[in-house]
C-alpha cells in the first residue's frame, strides 16, 4: 500500500511539473487549460493527503516546492524573453 | 483586524466596492469612515489619542500659516511638536525611563519604589505622529498649504492601509491622491491585487513559517548553541523582512486597487552593497523622514567631520528609540550608526586597497562579497532588535564565541528544525527571492508579467487560502512585528 501511494505521489508531482511547464511555455490556449488541471490536481492531491492523515509538513513541502517550481519557470520565460529582445535588438 | 485576519478579507472588498460606486462627494467621508472603523477593531479606546493630535496639528498649520509673526509661528510649531511628541512619549517612553531611572538610582546604592503606569501601546502611534508632524513642518516651512477641511485632513492621518504600520506618507503625496476621484482602472486593480499576493505569501507562508524556529532560539537563550544563534539571526532578517514589507506590499496593493499610489518602502535591502545603502532600501519611509526632519536640520554631513559623525550617531539613536522603548533598541540604532561611522571614514581607503590590487569597486565578485558582509553586519545588529532583554543580547552574542560544544545536528534537533523543515525553509526563500525579483520585473509595459496572467494570478491566491487555511486550522494568528513599533 506505501509503496503504491508512493508511485502516485510522485506520478503526480511529475504531472504537476509537466502541467506548470505547459501553463508557461505553452500557447495561450493550452497555458490556461494546463494551469487550470494543475490547480485542481494541487486541490485533489492535498484532499487525499489530508483524508490519509498524512503529516502536513510534507505536504506543505510538495506544496512550496510545486510554487517555487512554477515561480522558477516563469522566471526562466522571462529571462529568454528578455534575452530574446536583446538579441533582436543586436540584429 | 490585520490584514491577515478572515474580518479584512469582508472589510477591504466592501470598502473598495463602495469607493467605486458612491458619488464623488461621498467617497472620502466613507474612506473616513471606514479607516476608523479599521483602528477601533484595535483599540477603541484610545481612538481619542489619533483624533487629537489630528485635530492639534491641523489647529497648529492653519495658526502657523495665517501669522505673520514668525515668533507666533514658531511657538505653535514647538506647541505641536511638544503636544504629539508628548503624547508619543508618555504611551510608549514612560516606564521604560522610568525603570531606566530607578535602575541607575539602584546601581548606585539606592532603594527606590518602581514607579510604572498601566499604559497600553496605541497601535501604530509612532507611524501616526510622525505623519502629523511631517505635513505640520511642511506647512510651517511653506511647503505645503494647510488642508482647509479639518475631516479630510483626518483622511490623510488615518487613510486605513498605512495607519497602523506605514508607509509614513507625505502630505504632498497622499492629500493631492485623496481628492482625486479614481475611476476602475484595470492596470492598477491587477498591480495592486499583485502587491497584496506577494505581501501575503511574504507574511503568510515565509514570515509565519519562520517565526517558530527563530523563537524557539530567542525566547529559550539558555540552551543556545552557537550555530543555533546563528540560523535563526539568519532566519530572523529572513523573518522581518517579509513580515515588514510583506505588510507594505499588502498596503500598496490595498491603495493601488483603488487609484492612490503610496510610496515604496523596500527595494531588496539585502543586495545592498554597504550600510550606507542598506538604509536607502530598508523602511525608506522612515529613513527619508529621518533624513529630512531630523538629519540635515541637524547640519547633516555639510559641517565639520566630527559634527557630521555626531549627526548620524544622532539620528541612528533616535531611529533604534522609534522602534522601540527597550535599550536593545538603543542598541540596535547605535551599532547601525557605528558602522555608518566606520563606513564613511575608511571608504576612500577601502576602494583605494581595491585599486592598488587592481581590482574594481564595480565587479561583480566584489559586490557580491559587499552584499555578504553587509548582510553578516545586519545580522549581528539583529540579535539586540529580537532578543527579549539586552542581557538575552549580550548572552547570545557570547554564546556565539562560547557555544561551539554543540554541533549543527544537535543545533537544528533543538530548534526542531527536522530535514523537511530545514527543506521547507530553503524551498520558501528561494521561492520568495524569485518572487520577490519577479515582482520588479512585472511592470513589464507589454503585460507579459507573471502575475499579469490570470491563471498564475489563481495559482498564487490558491497557495496563500491553502497556507492561510492551514494557519487557522492550528489555530494560530499572527500579527505584524511592526505593529507594536
Amino acid at each position: 500500500m506505501t509503496v503504491l501511494l508512493t508511485v502516485l505521489l510522485i506520478a503526480v508531482s511529475a504531472a504537476i511539473i509537466v502541467l506548470h511547464a505547459l501553463s508557461v511555455f505553452g500557447q495561450s490556449r493550452t497555458a490556461r487549460i494546463s494551469t487550470y488541471f494543475s490547480l485542481a490536481m494541487h486541490i485533489i492531491l492535498f484532499t487525499v493527503m489530508l483524508l490519509m492523515a498524512l503529516p502536513m509538513d510534507a505536504a506543505v513541502l510538495i506544496f512550496l516546492s510545486s510554487v517555487l517550481i512554477y515561480s522558477s519557470l516563469h522566471a526562466l520565460r522571462y529571462f529568454r524573453k528578455e534575452s530574446g529582445k536583446k538579441e533582436g535588438e543586436e540584429a | 483586524m490585520t490584514f491577515n485576519s478572515w474580518e479584512f478579507l469582508i472589510f477591504y472588498p466592501l470598502v473598495a466596492l463602495l469607493y467605486f460606486v458612491l458619488p464623488k462627494k461621498l467617497v472620502w467621508p466613507m474612506l473616513l469612515a471606514a479607516s476608523y472603523y479599521f483602528y477601533m477593531c484595535y483599540q477603541p479606546d484610545l481612538v481619542f489619542l489619533i483624533v487629537g493630535t489630528t485635530l492639534i496639528s491641523w489647529i497648529a498649520s492653519h495658526i502657523i500659516t495665517r501669522s505673520a509673526n514668525q515668533k507666533v509661528r514658531k511657538i505653535w510649531l514647538a506647541l505641536t511638536l511638544i503636544v504629539c511628541l508628548g503624547v508619543l512619549f508618555f504611551y510608549k517612553y514612560f516606564n521604560f525611563l522610568a525603570g531606566s531611572v530607578v535602575g541607575i538610582i539602584e546601581m548606585f546604592g539606592g532603594t527606590p519604589s518602581p514607579i510604572a503606569l498601566n499604559l497600553i501601546l496605541p497601535v501604530g502611534i509612532s507611524f501616526y505622529t510622525f505623519q502629523t508632524l511631517s505635513y505640520v513642518i511642511d506647512v510651517y516651512r511653506g511647503d505645503v498649504q494647510p488642508e482647509k477641511n479639518f475631516f479630510f485632513y483626518a483622511l490623510f492621518v488615518s487613510f486605513f492601509p498605512q495607519l497602523v504600520a506605514g508607509p509614513i506618507e507625505r502630505p504632498d503625496n497622499l492629500i493631492p491622491q485623496l481628492r482625486e476621484r479614481h475611476a476602475w482602472d484595470n492596470d492598477n486593480a491587477v498591480k495592486g491585487a499583485k502587491h497584496m499576493i506577494v505581501g501575503f505569501f511574504k507574511k503568510i507562508i515565509v514570515a509565519d513559517g519562520i517565526s517558530i524556529y527563530v523563537d524557539a532560539v530567542y525566547n529559550n537563550t539558555e540552551n543556545a548553541s552557537a550555530f543555533a544563534v546563528i540560523i535563526a539571526t539568519m532566519l530572523f532578517a529572513v523573518q522581518i523582512y517579509c513580515d515588514f514589507s510583506g505588510y507594505t506590499d499588502i498596503a500598496i496593493g490595498c491603495a493601488r486597487i483603488m487609484g492612490i499610489r503610496l510610496m515604496q518602502n523596500f527595494d531588496h535591502p539585502y543586495m545592498a552593497t554597504s550600510i550606507k545603502e542598506f538604509w536607502s532600501r530598508w523602511h525608506i519611509s522612515l529613513s527619508s523622514w529621518f533624513k529630512d526632519y531630523l538629519y540635515f536640520p541637524l547640519g547633516g554631513s555639510r559641517c565639520a567631520l566630527p559634527r557630521a559623525l555626531m549627526n548620524l550617531m544622532i539620528v541612528f539613536l533616535v531611529s533604534g528609540l522609534w522602534h522601540g522603548a527597550a535599550w536593545t533598541y538603543v542598541i540596535w540604532g547605535g551599532i547601525h550608526g557605528i558602522y555608518q561611522i566606520i563606513g564613511r571614514l575608511t571608504w576612500k581607503k577601502r576602494n583605494a586597497l581595491l585599486a592598488k590590487r587592481g581590482l574594481s569597486e564595480n565587479s561583480p565578485v566584489i559586490a557580491w562579497i559587499r552584499r555578504f558582509n553587509v548582510f553578516l553586519l545586519v545580522c549581528f545588529a539583529w540579535m539586540f532588535f529580537r532578543a527579549n532583554s539586552t542581557a538575552d543580547a549580550f548572552y547570545l552574542v557570547g554564546r556565539l564565541f562560547t557555544g561551539w560544544d554543540v554541533g549543527l545536528g544537535g543545533a537544528l534537533a533543538a530548534m526542531e528544525l527536522t530535514p523537511v523543515a530545514v527543506l521547507t525553509v530553503l524551498v520558501s526563500i528561494l521561492t520568495l527571492i524569485i518572487i520577490d525579483r519577479l515582482l520588479t520585473y512585472d511592470d513589464a509595459p507589454d503585460g507579459s508579467g507573471m502575475l499579469v496572467q490570470n491563471g498564475a494570478f489563481m495559482y498564487y491566491v490558491w497557495v496563500i487560502l491553502f497556507f492561510w487555511g492551514l494557519l487557522l486550522s492550528k489555530n494560530l494568528t499572527s500579527t505584524f512585528i511592526y505593529f507594536q513599533f
